[in-house]
């Protein structure tokens, strides 16, 4: 991404017609000034720390927008009891889905490791059951043997996703955490 | 320079400069910057506020195939540059005297 394009990216949030002032004249400036998107930032910054020097000057500039967020903060706190009720009430459908979740994401590398394995004990089981035959029937315990090499195939595959799974789980279980932490911190702001 | 030029300042330096002429955000930045090393990233937001403010109108011209926005100085703007102008000669006497006395 380029650096126009990262900082229109963070300027997501502003009106329409603010940000397209601001990007109207970060494009004239690229141009004028020749800049590359190095240069550009040394000179301006991180898009991000530059966004958020021009969003705190939108917001000082707009004090209507301002009154409008008091507004609805009053208008929150107002049914703040309310809000608080129905997370109670909601508890017994929220709480178990909450623990269903980490408990699968902790679980699932390790049911994939289980497959994997299970899999391969199989495969050896059968092929020295083949082997054990052969002196028989040598076709029969060909057989087996084949069964049993096939069978091998699937732990091949389920041990990639469980080691995948495995590298996951623990990001997945990060990303549920910090969402929960910020969705609770923005409801305790307010 | 190892000052950094308060928001106060630079609003009246860049009035000050397009008293003289109007100018787009890129020329007029390059016009300071020959003077005092402000960082480029501090023109637009002041720019922006000023137009808020009415201390400048905006009128765009056509130039290569871009819009490009020329800034220039209002009559508010022009009261608000003396302002500007008297209150710095006043913090500049004081900061004087009181380094004068060290």
């Amino acid at each position: 991404m380029t650096y126009i394009q990262e900082l229109e990216q963070t300027l997501k949030d502003l009106p329409v017609s603010e940000r397209e002032n601001i990007m109207n004249s970060y494009r004239n400036y690229f141009t004028d000034g020749k800049l590359s998107d190095e240069t550009a930032r040394e000179k301006l910054g991180e898009p991000s720390a530059l966004a958020k020097k021009l969003r705190t000057e939108f917001n000082l500039n707009e004090e209507h927008a301002e009154s409008d967020d008091e507004k609805k903060q009053s208008l929150f706190r107002r049914d703040g009891w309310l809000f608080w009720l129905m997370v109670l009430i909601s508890a017994p459908v929220w709480f178990p889905l909450l623990i269903t979740a980490y408990v699968l994401i902790l679980i699932l590398p390790f049911m994939a490791w289980v497959i994997a394995i299970a899999f391969i004990l199989a495969s050896a089981f059968v092929v020295i059951a083949g082997a054990v035959v052969c002196p028989q029937n040598i076709w029969a315990g060909l057989f087996y043997i084949g069964i049993g090499l096939a069978l091998l195939g699937v732990p091949i595959i389920a041990s990639s996703y469980a080691s995948w799974l495995s590298l996951k789980a623990s990001d997945w279980a990060k990303a549920l955490t910090h969402t929960l932490y910020r969705l609770i911190r923005k409801v305790a702001k307010r | 320079m190892a000052i950094k030029i308060p928001n106060r300042v630079l609003e009246a330096v860049i009035l000050s400069v397009l008293q003289e002429e109007p100018l787009y955000g890129y020329a007029l930045t390059k016009k300071i910057q020959s003077e005092v090393p402000i960082s480029d990233s501090t023109t637009y937001p002041v720019l922006r506020r000023l137009e808020k403010a009415g201390l400048v109108t905006t009128s765009s011209k056509v130039f290569a195939e871009r819009v490009r926005k020329y800034y220039e100085l209002t009559d508010a703007g022009q009261l608000h540059l003396k302002e500007a102008c008297a209150d710095w000669l006043a913090f500049e006497d004081q900061i004087n005297s009181l380094l004068g006395e060290g």
